[in-house]
């Protein structure tokens, strides 16, 4: 028991040895660095949102067939929803669970990781069907038109959505790479957590000081 | 901005602690600190004294301490410590060759600690900061049982990790 004490005491001793108190005065240097930060993302969101709803819209003034037209409103209500939810979701980000207790944020954390994923997997079929919607209109325009790669409404109506879808799949398959990452630590950390409680097995868990990943 | 310059004030050193654990090298344990202070500033007017301020404190820390790790996938094991390395320890003995001995030992500690498993880790760094097991219960969300077993499997891990070098400094 004794020995135990020295440990910890000994411990506390060489652990306040050390740290000094980090420096305040960056915080509002910081705090601004990432009110632009967030602004500049949302900014993004919301171009790549406009520049794809701008295509289906274009579309959609010059396609008379009935079918045709119900369905590029379908896509644009889901897309112009999509982008809704996302930003209203962007203004809940995770204040609440920074103070919950280590299991509920892993929980939390678990749970607003699934919700990114979905997002995205909701994000990849936004595009099918904006691209299913979309390449018929872009041949049968260029079929009719006949216009060159760099006029005006080429650009407008071909270029800028096809580079709005693009950039959506390259930044849901970085938001995807890096969300499966976080939810394979957080069950890392599920796992030894499960290890640390006293009704597991007798000799699992226990000093392993293995490095673990979190 | 007061009550904030107060938590900083208090608790910026434990802090500091705290992110040099999580964030091994050197340049991401400032990175770390200032996230901290940037997610306590955030979830400070939240509070609303269901816990004691400093379970409260170290719960963002510790949140935003996981979070960053997950983000930064710094797998790796910490580096050891060169030998007087430890810069950003307080200057408060008169003896330099004292000094930098606390030092080492602060390192080897906190290096010893950063291997600890993830739960384990963080009981022992509040136990060390001086908590209360109801508090790192509070903390961890178990129990004050599961807060002991931690503590009890954890002094054994430091213990080996650490054993060596205490055996050495045995007169």
């Amino acid at each position: 028991m004794s020995e135990r004490r020295d440990d910890w005491e000994r411990w506390q001793e060489d652990w306040r040895g050390g740290g000094a108190a980090p420096d305040a005065r960056q915080l509002p240097l910081r705090l601004g660095r990432e009110r632009r930060r967030l602004l500049l993302a949302a900014a993004a969101e919301a171009a790549l949102a406009l520049a794809a709803c701008g295509g289906i819209v274009a579309a959609l003034v010059h396609t008379p067939r009935g079918f045709d037209r119900r369905w590029g409103i379908a896509v644009l209500v889901m897309l112009a929803g999509s982008w809704a939810i996302a930003a209203w979701q962007r203004r809940r980000v995770d204040g609440r669970s920074l103070a919950a207790a280590t299991e509920s944020f892993a929980a939390l954390a678990r749970r607003r990781c699934r919700r990114q994923l979905r997002a995205v997997r909701l994000a990849w079929l936004l595009a099918a069907l904006e691209l299913a919607f979309l390449v018929p209109w872009w041949i049968d325009g260029y079929r009719v038109h006949g216009l060159g790669a760099g006029s005006a409404l080429t650009w407008f109506a071909w270029w800028v959505p096809a580079a709005a879808i693009l950039g959506l799949l390259a930044g849901t398959l970085g938001v995807r790479r890096r969300v499966r990452a976080e939810l394979d630590q957080l069950d890392h950390l599920e796992r030894l957590d499960r290890l640390d409680r006293p009704e597991a097995a007798p000799g699992t868990g226990r000093d392993t000081p293995d490095p673990d990943r979190l | 901005m007061d009550r904030f310059e107060r938590v900083v004030r208090e608790y910026g050193a434990a802090l500091a602690r705290l992110a040099a654990v999580y964030a091994p090298e050197r340049g991401d344990r400032d990175d770390l600190s200032q996230e901290i202070l940037l997610a306590i500033w955030r979830a400070l007017p939240r509070f609303r004294g269901e816990s004691s301020e400093r379970t409260f404190v170290f719960r963002v820390a510790h949140n935003r301490g996981i979070t960053y790790r997950s983000r930064r996938r710094r797998d790796a094991p910490p580096p050891p410590e060169k030998e007087g390395s430890a810069r950003e320890v307080p200057d408060t003995s008169p003896d330099p060759a004292a000094q930098l001995e606390r030092a080492r030992r602060h390192e080897r500690l906190v290096a010893a600690v950063s291997r600890l498993p993830g739960p384990q880790r963080l009981a022992v760094l509040l136990h060390l900061e001086g908590l209360s097991h109801r508090e790192i219960a509070a903390v961890q969300g178990v129990t004050e049982e599961n807060v002991a077993v931690r503590l009890t499997r954890a002094r054994k891990a430091l213990r080996r990790l650490l054993g060596q070098e205490y055996r050495e400094m045995e007169p």
